[in-house]
């Protein structure tokens, strides 16, 4: 620059761009995605916010920590709904509130201790009574006390304060994790059994696991596997097909992933739930309309991808009743209850209120406009209100809101990974439910009466209780029962199931040569 | 300059919009955003229903068929929705809500930012760490209080839009108000007891509106998009109202699969934010009067460098000019206006030799300035020479490059500007600015060139001039700032040295210092001065000769005392009768009735004819050449040989 | 110059208090955090055990000086969400988008004036109206969508440079020719206006007249009389991208503190969140002072007005 006279601005910009140059060098380079054909590389919609074994059911912590670092007792095959053996090769009932588990032997944890009774009962006391919070404590064993005593090195006594037919599930949520892990507070890069041990978590890049050489099972057949996250669905898609990533999840169908997706069912339910306190939805006739009134083919083949569904669990979850079929779209039908309804003085004139949340599923909120032509068109009043998580489990949750909101049907999602209907039926449709906005006497005593039933006459009593949800009770409009989608490069086989989501097992994934 | 300001409100109007007509661009961009606030209001009459009218069974209709009619001709969307009307829908929703948020923000900020920058101090102090405060505030915070506290609405929604806004103008409009109450005419403004607000209406807003004008055109596709990803978190546009920032947040998701339901959304926002940011540089432009000459200025600009030696080529053949060192030859300049080009020097001619004075006398607007400036080769791109010579010892200055040129300026040819404080360069030392012709001319280091300067200013009369180099020129006097402005021209002791108006600004004692320093460096170097004015008294005190000029033309020259002793033109007349009226610059002639005429409408034959006492028939008819009068006169009058046999 | 700096340091206090305070209560009114974090089937004694655990218990007023108590330790508290230290995530993140910013922003600056000198140099000439036009476009042509329309051109198409990601010089390409594009638009058309002004003003003829070469002139004598609207708007600009370049940082999955903003305002981490506004204001009042400074380095009235 032929600037005239000495300009003092120069080394003030010199300085700034070898700052950035060097500063850049610092971010350049440490992201290793890549590194070879032994590695498997994975990418998440959203970096786990801890890998604390004691929260592996918040999904975005168990589908990487879940069988891959560390094992429960037990394990659920999602395919069957059965349970096989994990880390405890027998269990049997000896009592009402007794159990008994063999466990497995030779089984060493990454850091070269031996996994003993002693670790399984410390693993089930830290996760159900500690001060630590653990999501897991909250969501399998809300209502249970339960008491964990080694017998000895190979033999674990499980009481539980009150009869619990299906504790063996139940413990499949528990991550097994050695005596020496801080019994006080969440740990940021656990230790276990699995497969496969941490290698280097750089948080906000990428998360690197290594083959555990100690490993009791079957080896995988890839020596690492490296998570790194992107928001956004297109770029993961992109991802793959750009040879970046191995397997991308989480996807939609509109993000491109072409001749790479892999569609799978999950355990996700999409559902309203309508609340038949207030007039008009406290008309049976009314909600029958919203059921008629919802297009569930249109929005499965325009919105998300998805099977029509009529109640909240899927297939494979003790409890389903494959007999309940989705309500037909019937616009015709639902105009007529609706002034049926209107005709015998039902107020059909409120306006009710859609609760939406954004991003609950790809087009959240189309699919509530879809729902919202649907009610408009059966002459009802409706409006939407896309909210944000934590505003939506205000109306999702107990205490609800009061205001002036008037009826709402709020727009929700409900995936039972544990696998019995015990786990949807008394907190969504008792009615005290945390997340029950309805229920009736008759409906609660089906449900109480199917918790403590087992084997074949369990899945019966909840089966019946579906039905008569579905016939006489009709508190929510079930949407459909939704379809995952991942996206995997050629150098990989795998078969993904409904559990996949949850628990996406790397050992299941082989290498194709 | 011209200045061709009218009164008057509907003439206004009427003549802004003539000048839009003449602006294909901002034409464009007007009939664009007349289109959009069309739509805004017949959106929905047109549309009706079409917008939310949902087809599951047939989504993603990719654009560009008009098979399912003119609602789908830009495809449908997800829920089998006409994207083109929705587009059309959403127009007023859009609007409605980027409107006022974009005038929210740009009134308050506005305001508050003159306000702040007006006052300074304390209050200016205040009011930047408000706006620190709200720049370093997430707005996403603010918007999910707000869906919290309040229920989502188009009030709501505009509110946080603005305020997130406010601190850009607040700061724009506070740092050049900062700049302006820094300049003179705003201290005398304090001085004459005119109230802030006044002061501000009057002084502040008009130069500091067009740049937050720009600004705000910009900030529609920002408001837009913001307004897009609040949607996002449920407080934009609640469905099944529309508008394209919804449309855009929703068709993000599909971009692979069915990229045209993001895409015409996101052009409309984009269309109209050019739109509007056109209109706003157009109106900017021609709002600004330093600027509007601008506006006429097409591709001509860049060529003229080419025309100029075409026209020289074809130019008249060299005439001896009797040892002058400066020879105008039949100097024409055309100005562009919006109105076309018009001609403000009409064959101007003169001629100076070395050691002598010439004084170039005329009212203001009679193109003096514009004469020196086409002699120096520094026209304004506006101004264009379309005919004569400018011989510089035999060499036409009209027909060389510019690189030729640029070897001449400053040691064969050098000019003095009227006013000194704008004509320094205020962010450069001074010692910095008289080292530049050195440097520039005779390769001298930087340290050679800076004691040259320093000798330089001593030489004007500037006391410590070692110490003071290293200062800039606000820290100068005006007198001062005048002497450093002459030291840059007399620096590479040019043959010829043009001064404009050089004492204008001057006081008189400091103005009469000026001038024997212009003589005599004049009288040691042997340069020709060429000394422009409007000052009788000064022409006749310094100058040796005179050329008297009128409406573009010379039309009396002379010797100085023989000139104003018996004048052979009736205006040179007139002007002589006026001096002892004359007080201030810009007086009207009291002697002779009416005023100079305005560049674009100069009388035909003799332009004076209707200010004349002597016109006849044939001055409407037949312009006067300048001829003869007597040795070493001349006059361009029909009556001049009457006049000076009188 | 080291009175401004130490008038700004002191002036800015009382700001970045107003600042934390502010998100501080505003936070609070969004929401209880329990039910993000609790089990969906949280008892009320979970939820009161949650709400003491983490001090949500007691009076705002308490809170706040709680906070305050602890900031002034320079603890800024416990990430709801990771159980980490708040102010380790943060610091974690800041650099990836000040490096993003700072790079973005160089770039945007010197095409800018590259361009907006060009388009300034002869007004409503072809280049100035090409310029202008293309720039006004590049302004208000929403970001997601250079974003994707990249990834899926360069990477996918055309396999040129990385989808996203943070490895080598490659990735870098994309998230700041995404962050690019706006500020550079904005800058263009400042720069040209600034720079029509200024080329129109006298002693550009004064310079010209002492035989001065076209790039002295533009860049010598022009460039920096254009230099102080130019370096607000920058300024401003550079304050949003430092705010957060959250389009970017979503889509290249860029660890940056835009983005881990956004999460904690949407996982109301109230932690980070506060730790996150505290850094970021403190680098935007900073920022504030480096414009500043750099106005009163280029305009010796301003350090005249400064010195006063």
């Amino acid at each position: 620059m032929p600037g005239p006279g000495p300009s003092r601005s120069r080394p003030i910009v010199t300085s700034l761009v070898v700052l950035l140059a060097a500063s850049g060098c610092s971010v350049a380079g440490a992201d290793p995605v890549g590194g070879g054909p032994g590695t498997l590389r994975i990418v998440l919609p959203e970096e786990p916010p801890t890998l604390e074994p004691c929260d592996a059911s918040l999904t975005a912590t168990g589908r990487v920590t879940r069988a891959n670092i560390t094992e429960a007792l037990t394990e659920r095959e999602p395919s069957t709904g059965g349970l096989e053996p994990a880390l405890a090769t027998k269990w049997t009932r000896t009592s009402a509130t007794s159990w008994t588990f063999t466990l497995r032997t030779g089984v060493t944890f990454h850091d070269g201790s031996p996994f003993t009774a002693a670790a399984a009962a410390f693993s089930i006391k830290r996760a159900t009574d500690s001060g630590i919070d653990c999501n897991v404590d909250g969501y399998i064993f809300a209502d249970t006390e339960l008491t964990a005593t080694p017998l000895d090195d190979t033999a674990l006594r499980v009481t539980t304060s009150k009869p619990d037919p299906i504790l063996p599930l139940r413990l499949s949520f528990v991550e097994i994790v050695p005596t020496g892990t801080d019994p006080d507070s969440r740990v940021r890069e656990p230790v276990g059994t699995g497969p496969y041990r941490i290698d280097e978590w750089n948080q906000g890049r990428y998360l690197r696991l290594k083959r555990f050489s100690g490993y009791w099972g079957k080896t995988p057949d890839f020596s690492a596997a490296t998570y790194v996250w992107r928001a956004e669905g297109s770029v993961r898609a992109a991802m793959v097909t750009n040879d970046e990533a191995d397997v991308a999840i989480g996807l939609a169908p509109e993000d491109g992933a072409g001749d790479r997706a892999v569609e799978f069912a999950t355990n996700e339910v999409s559902y309203l739930r309508i609340d038949a306190t207030k007039p008009p939805l406290d008309d049976i006739r009314v909600r029958r309309a919203v059921n008629y009134a919802i297009d569930r083919e249109g929005l499965t083949t325009a919105v998300f991808a998805g099977r029509p569904s009529g109640q909240l669990v899927s297939k494979g979850v003790t409890g389903y009743n494959p007999r309940i079929d989705p309500w037909p779209y019937d616009p015709e039908r639902a105009r007529r209850l609706v002034a049926e309804a209107r005709a015998d003085g039902v107020r059909t004139d409120t306006t009710l209120t859609i609760i939406g949340r954004n991003g609950i599923y790809p087009k959240a909120a189309e699919a509530m406009e879809v729902v919202q032509d649907g009610l408009l068109k059966a002459g009802l009043k409706v409006r939407i209100k896309m909210l944000d998580v934590n505003a939506w489990l205000e109306y999702l949750l107990r205490p609800f809101p009061t205001g002036d909101t008037g009826p709402t049907l709020l727009q929700a999602q409900h995936g039972n990974q544990a696998g019995d209907a015990a786990f949807t039926m008394g907190q969504i449709y008792g009615s005290d439910g945390a997340q029950s906005s309805y229920g009736t006497a008759e409906f609660d005593a089906r449900i109480a009466r199917a918790q403590l039933a087992s084997g074949g006459k369990r899945q019966r009593a909840f089966a019946d209780a579906f039905d008569y949800q579905n016939d006489k009770v009709v508190r929510d409009a079930v949407m459909a029962n939704m379809t995952g989608l991942l996206a995997l490069s050629p150098k990989v086989r795998y078969r993904p199931d409904s559990a996949t989501n949850d628990e996406m097992r790397l050992a299941d994934m082989r290498r194709q040569d | 300059m011209l200045d061709t300001s009218e009164a008057g409100g509907p003439a206004v109007r009427r003549r802004w919009f003539a000048l839009l007509l003449r602006d294909r661009f901002a034409c464009a961009a007007a009939l664009v955003l007349v289109l959009v606030a069309l739509c805004a209001v017949l959106g929905p009459l047109l549309a009706a229903d079409l917008a939310t009218r949902q087809n599951l069974r047939a989504p993603d209709r990719p654009p560009f068929s008009l098979d399912h009619g003119w609602a789908f001709v830009l495809g449908s969307d997800s829920l089998g929705r006409p994207v083109a009307a929705r587009l059309l829908t959403a127009a007023g929703t859009t609007l409605a809500v980027a409107v006022p948020a974009v005038l929210c923000s740009l009134a308050v900020g506005s305001v508050w930012g003159m306000w702040a920058g007006y006052h300074g101090g304390l209050r200016e102090n205040v009011s930047l760490r408000v706006a620190d405060v709200i720049l370093s505030f997430p707005s996403l915070l603010l918007a999910v209080v707000v869906l919290y506290v309040f229920s989502p609405s188009a009030a709501s929604l505009v509110l946080v839009l603005a305020v997130a806004r406010i601190p850009v103008y607040l700061r724009t409009a506070r740092a050049e108000a900062a700049e302006l109450r820094g300049r003179l005419f705003m201290d005398a403004a304090r001085t004459f007891g005119t109230g802030g607000w006044a002061a501000i209406r009057r002084h502040v807003a008009p130069s500091v509106l067009p740049t937050l004008l720009t600004v705000a055109a910009l900030d529609f596709c920002f408001v837009m998009l913001a307004e897009s990803s609040l949607s996002f978190l449920g407080i934009g546009i609640q469905p099944p109202d529309v508008s394209w920032g919804l449309m855009v947040a929703q068709g993000r998701q599909e971009l692979q699969s069915a990229w045209w339901i993001a895409f015409f959304p996101g052009l409309a926002i984009v269309v109209t934010t050019v739109s509007a940011t056109a209109l706003a540089s157009w109106a900017r432009l021609t709002a600004d009067p330093g600027q509007r000459w601008r506006e006429a200025l097409g591709r001509t600009g860049g060529k003229r460098p080419r025309r100029e030696r075409e026209r020289s080529a074809a130019g008249n053949g060299t005439r001896p000019s009797n040892g002058a060192v400066l020879a105008v030859e039949d100097l024409s300049v055309d100005v562009h206006t919006p109105a076309g080009p018009v001609q403000v020097v009409r064959g101007v001619g003169f001629t100076v030799r070395s050691g002598e004075t010439l004084a170039l006398l005329g009212e203001s607007g009679c193109g003096k300035s514009m004469t020196a400036h086409a002699v120096a080769g520094l026209l304004d791109p506006v101004a264009e020479v379309t005919g004569g010579q400018v011989r510089l010892d035999g060499v036409n200055l009209l027909a060389i490059g510019p690189r030729a040129r640029r070897r001449l300026a400053g040691p064969h040819l050098a000019m003095v500007f009227q006013d000194a404080l704008s004509a320094l360069n205020p962010v450069l030392t001074v010692g910095t600015q008289l080292a530049e012709p050195f440097r520039i001319h005779e390769g001298m280091s930087r340290r050679a060139a800076r004691a040259r300067a320093v000798e330089l200013m001593e030489r004007v009369g500037i006391p410590e001039a070692g110490s003071r180099a290293d200062a800039y020129p606000h820290q100068f006097s005006g007198g001062m700032r005048q002497r450093l402005l002459i030291a840059t021209a007399v620096a590479l002791r040019p043959k010829v040295l043009i001064a404009d108006e050089p004492t204008t600004a001057l006081d008189v004692t400091v103005q009469a210092q000026i001038m024997d320093l212009l003589a005599e460096l004049g009288g040691e170097q042997r340069t020709a001065l060429v000394l422009i004015t409007h000052d009788l008294g000064l022409a006749a005190e310094h100058a040796d000769r005179v050329a008297v000029m009128y409406a573009g033309a010379v039309v009396e020259t002379g010797p100085v005392a023989e000139v104003f002793g018996k004048p052979h033109h009736p205006y040179t007349q007139g002007l002589l009768a006026s001096v002892p009226a004359e007080q201030h610059r810009g007086a009207r002639l009291r002697s002779i009735p009416g005023g100079p005429p305005d560049p674009g409408a100069v009388p035909a034959g003799c332009a004076f004819r209707t200010r004349c006492p002597l016109a006849r028939e044939r001055c409407a008819t037949h312009r006067p050449a300048l001829n003869g009068t007597g040795p070493g006169r001349a006059a361009a009058c029909h009556f001049g040989k009457d006049l000076a046999d009188a | 110059m080291l009175t401004l700096l130490r008038r700004r340091a002191v002036s800015s206090v009382i700001p970045l208090m107003v600042v934390v305070l502010g998100v501080f209560f505003l936070a609070r009114l969004t929401g209880d955090p329990a039910n993000l974090y609790l089990p969906l089937s949280a008892t009320p004694e979970m939820r009161a055990e949650f709400a003491a655990r983490n001090g949500l218990d007691e009076p705002l007023v308490t809170q706040f000086g709680d906070y305050l108590a602890q900031v002034a330790h320079l603890d800024f508290g416990e990430s709801l969400r990771t159980a980490q230290p708040a102010g380790e995530a943060v610091l974690r993140a800041f650099p990836a988008t000040l490096q993003l910013a700072g790079w973005t922003m160089l770039l945007a600056i010197v095409g800018a004036v590259a361009i907006g000198s060009l388009a300034a140099y002869r007004p409503n000439s072809a280049t100035d109206r090409i310029a202008s036009f293309l720039s006004s476009m590049a302004a208000s042509v929403p970001d997601f969508w250079i974003a994707i329309m990249g990834v899926l051109v360069f990477a996918v198409t055309l396999g040129w440079l990385p989808t996203s990601g943070t490895s080598g010089a490659a990735a870098w390409v994309l998230p700041v020719a995404t962050l690019l594009i706006r500020p550079f638009g904005v800058l263009v058309q400042v720069v040209r206006g600034a720079m029509v002004s200024a080329l129109s003003a006298p002693y550009v003829k004064v310079a010209r007249g002492k035989g001065a070469s076209e790039p002295r002139v533009v860049f010598g004598h022009s460039l920096r009389n254009a230099a102080a609207p130019a370096l607000t708007v920058a300024g401003d600009l550079a304050v949003g991208l430092v705010n957060g370049a959250v389009v970017v940082e979503t889509i290249f999955g860029w660890p940056g503190i835009g983005k881990l903003m956004i999460d904690s305002v949407l996982q109301r981490d109230f932690a980070v969140l506060q730790a996150a506004v505290l850094l970021t204001a403190l680098a935007i009042f900073a920022l504030n002072i480096l414009v500043d400074l750099c106005h009163a380095l280029l305009d010796p009235r301003v350090r005249q007005r400064a010195a006063a």
